[in-house]
């Protein structure tokens, strides 16, 4: 069998193995590739940076643990954000699977950042209804999350003195492994205008673009390569010799305090890898093609 | 007895119809009262059905197992799987001297949650990676002018949506003009002819949904009453 | 012909009724009342609007320096110490005042806009508050009986927590304090490390026992008496709130720089309304002071006798049919000034006309769906195209036949609520038809147990529709899980042990798309699948043989069994996309030649 046939008849096994390497490879040594970011993330980024300190967030991780990759640090990003800006998140879950991992991330970030629950941020939890939580919150959240994730009574908490309804707060972002940005959008963003951003799988996001062009969200971080660009803005303005960093190392009172490179900034030398090879692959591959279409004119000028 | 199963579904989607198509253009209290109502509604009747679904479940495993048929060693290991993941939510404590460094305290049910579930669900997406690269392989040939053209989109694409994209964009800049420039293109590909055929497509299936709601609504359409038209 | 020609005029008048402004929201035009002279006093100044500067300014502070020297005494006074004069600011004040009821709501909001006269800076704060009288508190006002009742559930109620809340406080304290030991044993790697978090554990579990007590005290009271509760809890903080001011804050309170303009509320003035600059501002909500936040004593750490932390404030909606007057306090820095802005009804609205327009359209689209299919009944011969990937379903099933394999058929991986699933079931029926012709197997594991149910009776009355009753498996339909990824593992499971010789994937699908199209691939098998779900269908396209897009699957069910009802509804549609792509090509080149011309594009927006 000649390098054509080869090629063409590979065997799948093959290609899985290369892809393997591809992946393990650049996680073993990392080849640090700069991730540049791109309009899209500078529209969730610039919006939550620019709110006053005190302001309230909803985020709104609808995903589970097979998209934890994509999503899981983009939920990190951003409550580290919300920590160093002052600002007050407010987190809750549509997917039964979802509470266990907002759970990890909340209660890690709160530790660093020293937050209290119930006074500095909410974890609400998960609650069933899909849209009829969303249009609940619109009306009144202590209503529709009567306890908090811990089962702590809303009422009774400081932070929902200060806001008590979606109307009240300054930012909604949904980290969505499904179809619950247009949820958001039409029951939440439309009736009350607060601006709104999406952060969703890498297969999903070319469905938003038509909202983010349409300015129903301010910004869209798609898949791991969005999550890697708004860790890097995040790491750029308030990491060590970012603008930001010594206001934030000296409220925490730690000089040793930085942002390290997150899970997504990680993974995407992985992820060039491998798209280098499946490029590679198929450009390798049409060329036998086209071999293999002309040996058979050629075959059949003969005949 | 036939007016319950042939005439009396239709009538109560008819009326359940018009009536939340009717709520969307009513703004008072009461309007949203019906709707949150009719969600609570919905959750319990869902709640019903999934028990259905857990006996037809347990029925297909057991006759299986009865039976003999191919593959029916797999069926033990379901019956038993659900049986332990159904008690362990019973168990709210971890179990002692059970993988005491793992466990955080939340119970058994959570340790299966994070330590068998969730990897379990992640190692089957992550096997997304390796069919997204056997298929790209066999199926982007350029054997038409359409299939050229997925095929190059789909190569600017993949190198546009990661960093060496930004990387070869950088080390092709000739006379200030960027030869290579990948995350442009990618972003114009994205914000320009997808989103135009996203919206071509929604356009085309929202109708068509609102086709059927009608359907249904005035009983033209009873598949959802099983047994045909 | 009088007749009919007054007639004429009566339905002239009838319908031309809204455009001579019969009919109308109250609106009231008012300038704000302002202080009627400049400042006598400064205290009677500051109340009535002018702005005020310290008492007296630089003249007042000379006299005072010089009422200061010392009265004879042998050196000269000392000069007189001049402080600089305080910069005044001067206060915006609201304009061209607009207070109306806000159209298209459910009857609890007010809105005002304005314009400033004078600028705003970054510390000018605006407040809209509400005159509230005090024959609200007959609303909240509880009979004897009632505040019996209340009495007696909260007597219970703080019998059981006395015996509760101490020891749930000790129990905070222990687990806080082995939680801090825990993090020390844990950062020197002390072999206490494991005691102490079993120890935790047992704490916690312990905390959340008393904490799981304590709800369920507090449920059990609020079962007998929320309403009252409520009512109780109103009463008091209106009534603490009225007695220092009728004017109650209203939910308009915060910075001058955060209140958008007309032009930010498309929903309520459309997209291009006139007077666009105008500052709008829109009060649905009034707020009642917790009386400890009156008196100045509220520590939002202090629990009451029910173990709960009270508000600080309720927000509460403003009543319904009943007079706002609604004034204005401008502050910036020391600076206030108060403006009265007039007052309106709040009305209950039955129906948005902010949407009107999409009712029409509704109505327009229904219309011309029901008169094709009744159109079709007439003429059952209406052409539809050819659409390769239904064309192939009889070779597909077939192909299954002649190989003495089954054919497997999924309905996504959406609920039966969703429409995708109900055209795939809509398909399962005439797909089963044509199995039960050809004796072929089918085979349709469901992720959701409704459509499980429905997809059981199809396809039992698609086998007894072709006379094969007898062939009919019910254990061939049945439910796997609800779980994404647990279903896509179960379905390739069955893909690789049966092999299926046609695979159908209708329906909505997530990311297990790719998973369960490319291990059909791997198999052999011929697969045809069917979604609107936009960002799987690149992976089915490239992984089956046939894919049906979007519009498609919802139109199989008519291309199959060609009936004319089906047809109808079909060929309906397509007018109604006709139409609206015509709207598009109109608007596009009307916006082309000049920018102005978008009249079609207001007609699909908020009116």
């Amino acid at each position: 069998m000649d390098f054509v046939n080869l090629i063409l008849n590979l065997d799948r096994r093959i290609i899985y193995t290369i892809v393997a390497l591809c992946i393990i490879f650049p996680l073993i040594k990392p080849l640090s590739l700069p991730v540049v970011p791109t309009p899209e993330v500078h529209g969730i980024f610039d919006e939550i940076d620019k709110l006053p300190v005190g302001s309230h967030v909803v985020i709104s991780g609808d995903y589970d643990p097979a998209s934890k990759p994509e999503l899981q640090p983009m939920l990190d990003a951003l409550l580290q954000h919300c920590f160093i800006k002052g600002l007050k998140p407010h987190v809750l879950t549509m997917w039964p699977a979802g509470p266990a991992l907002l759970q990890q991330a909340v209660e890690r970030q709160a530790r660093i950042f020293k937050k209290e629950s119930g006074r500095d941020y909410a974890f609400l939890g998960y609650k069933a209804g899909g849209f009829a939580v969303i249009v609940g919150m619109v009306g009144s959240i202590p209503g529709t999350f009567s306890t908090d994730f811990y089962g702590v009574p809303t009422n009774s908490m400081p932070i929902y003195q200060e806001v008590t309804r979606i109307a009240d707060f300054s930012y909604i972002i949904d980290l969505a492994a499904g179809a619950t940005v247009e949820t958001w959008i039409v029951y939440a963003h439309q009736p009350t205008k607060v601006p709104m951003g999406a952060s969703c799988t890498a297969v999903s996001a070319a469905a938003y673009y038509p909202y983010y062009q349409a300015n129903q969200i301010t910004g869209l971080a798609g898949g791991m390569k969005g999550t890697a660009e708004y860790e890097t803005l995040v790491r750029l303005k308030y990491g060590k010799g970012g603008p930001g960093w010594q206001a934030i190392a000296d409220q925490l009172g730690d000089p040793n305090f930085d942002i390290v490179p997150g899970d997504a900034t990680k993974g995407m030398d992985a992820q060039s890898a491998v798209h280098i090879f499946i490029v590679i692959a198929i450009i390798l591959a049409n060329i036998c093609y086209f071999i293999a279409m002309k040996r058979e004119r050629e075959e059949r000028k003969r005949a | 007895m036939l007016f319950f199963k042939r005439q009396w579904p239709i009538i109560i989607a008819f009326v359940m119809g018009i009536l939340m198509w009717a709520r969307f253009y009513v703004p008072t209290a009461e309007s949203q009262t019906l709707q949150d109502e009719y969600m609570r509604w919905e959750r319990i009747i869902v709640t019903f059905a999934s028990l259905l679904g857990i006996l037809s479940l347990l029925h297909h495993h057991w006759n299986k197992v009865r039976l003999k048929r191919p593959g029916f060693a797999y069926s033990y290991i379901t019956i038993f799987a659900f049986f332990v993941m159904a008690l362990a939510g019973f168990v709210p404590f971890p179990i002692p001297g059970f993988a005491e460094a793992h466990n955080s305290g939340d119970g058994f049910h959570m340790w299966l949650y994070k330590y068998m579930f969730s990897p379990l669900q992640a190692t089957m997406f992550s096997i997304l990676a390796f069919y997204i690269a056997s298929a790209a392989f066999r199926a982007f040939r350029a054997r038409s002018f359409e299939a050229t053209a997925l095929l190059v989109t789909a190569c600017i694409m993949m190198v546009g949506r990661v960093p060496i994209g930004e990387l070869i964009a950088q080390h092709s800049v000739i006379s200030d003009y960027t030869v290579l420039n990948f995350p442009k293109w990618t972003e114009w590909l994205l914000n320009i002819p997808n989103a135009a055929a996203q919206r071509g497509i929604l356009l085309g299936v929202i109708l068509s949904q609102i086709a059927i709601c009608v359907r249904i609504i005035f009983g033209i359409e009873r598949t959802y009453m099983g047994g045909g038209d | 012909m009088r007749k009919t020609w007054l007639w004429v005029l009566m339905l002239g008048l009838a319908l031309g009724a809204p455009g001579l402004g019969l009919g109308q929201q109250e609106a009231q035009k008012k300038p704000p009342a302002e202080a009627a002279a400049p400042a006598a006093k400064p205290g009677a100044a500051a109340e009535k609007g002018v702005p005020t500067a310290t008492a007296g300014g630089p003249a007042a502070a000379g006299k005072d320096a010089a009422a200061l020297a010392t009265p004879g005494g042998p050196a000269a006074a000392l000069p007189p110490v001049v402080p600089p004069p305080v910069p005044m600011v001067v206060l915006p004040r609201p304009v061209d005042v607009e207070v109306f009821d806000v159209p298209n709501d459910n009857g609890t909001g007010v809105g005002v806009l304005w314009n400033w006269e004078g600028s705003t800076t970054e510390t000018t704060t605006v407040t809209i508050e509400t005159e509230v009288a005090a024959s609200i508190l007959d609303k909240y006002r509880l009979t004897a009986d009632e505040q019996s009742k209340l009495d007696s559930a909260r007597a219970e109620l703080a019998q059981g927590l006395s015996s509760l809340t101490g020891p749930r406080d000790e129990s905070d304290a222990a687990l806080k304090a082995t939680e801090a030991d825990l993090t020390l044993a844990q950062n020197n790697r002390d072999p206490q490390y494991f005691t102490l978090l079993k120890d935790k554990w047992q704490k916690a579990e312990e905390l959340a026992r008393l904490e799981r007590l304590i709800g369920l005290l507090r449920d059990r009271y609020l079962s007998k008496v929320q309403k009252l509760d409520v009512k109780d809890q109103r009463f008091r903080y209106f009534e603490a709130t009225l007695a220092a001011s009728p004017w109650l804050a209203t939910n308009i309170d915060g910075p001058a720089a955060d209140i958008g303009t007309k032009a930010d509320s498309a929903n309520r003035f459309g997209q291009d309304p006139s007077e666009a600059a105008k500052f709008y501002a829109e009060i649905n909500q009034m707020v009642a002071l917790n009386p400890a936040a009156v008196a100045g004593t509220y520590d939002n750490s202090v629990k009451n006798e029910y173990d709960q932390i009270p508000p600080q404030a309720l927000q509460l909606p403003l009543d319904k049919n009943v007079l706002h007057n609604m004034r204005m306090v401008v502050k910036d820095g020391d600076q206030q000034a108060i403006y009265d802005l007039g007052g309106t009804v709040s009305r209950v609205n039955f129906f948005n006309f902010a949407v009107l327009n999409n009712l029409i359209f509704a109505v327009l689209f229904c219309i011309v769906i029901l008169t094709a299919i009744v159109i079709a009944r007439r003429n059952p011969n209406l052409f539809i195209r050819r659409i390769n990937g239904l064309e192939a379903v009889d070779e597909a099933i077939g192909r299954a036949t002649e190989m003495g394999k089954p054919v497997l058929y999924l309905t996504g991986t959406d609920p039966l609520s969703s429409l995708s699933t109900l055209a795939a079931i809509n398909i399962l029926g005439r797909v089963a038809r044509k199995i039960a012709d050809y004796d072929s197997d089918l085979i349709v594991p469901c992720k959701d147990p409704v459509a499980l149910t429905v997809a059981q009776e199809v396809v039992r009355e698609a086998y007894t529709d072709q006379g094969r009753p007898d062939a009919y498996r019910e254990d061939n339909i049945y439910f796997v899980t609800d779980d994404q990824f647990s279903f896509a593992a179960s379905v390739c499971a069955i893909m690789i042990r049966e092999k299926p010789a046609a695979n159908f994937l209708m329906g909505y699908y997530y990311a297990e798309a790719l998973l369960l199209a490319e291990t059909g691939a791997t198999t052999g098998a011929i697969q045809i699948a069917g979604t609107d779900s936009i960002s799987q269908l690149p992976f089915f396209i490239t992984t089956c043989d046939y894919t049906l897009i979007g519009e498609e699957l919802y139109a199989a069910s008519a291309y199959l069994s060609r009936e004319p009802l089906l047809l109808g509804s079909l060929r309906g549609q397509d007018i109604g996309k006709a139409l609206v792509m015509i709207l598009i090509i109109l608007q596009t080149v009307m916006f082309l030649i000049n920018s102005e011309l978008d009249f079609l594009r207001k007609l699909v927006e908020p009116l």
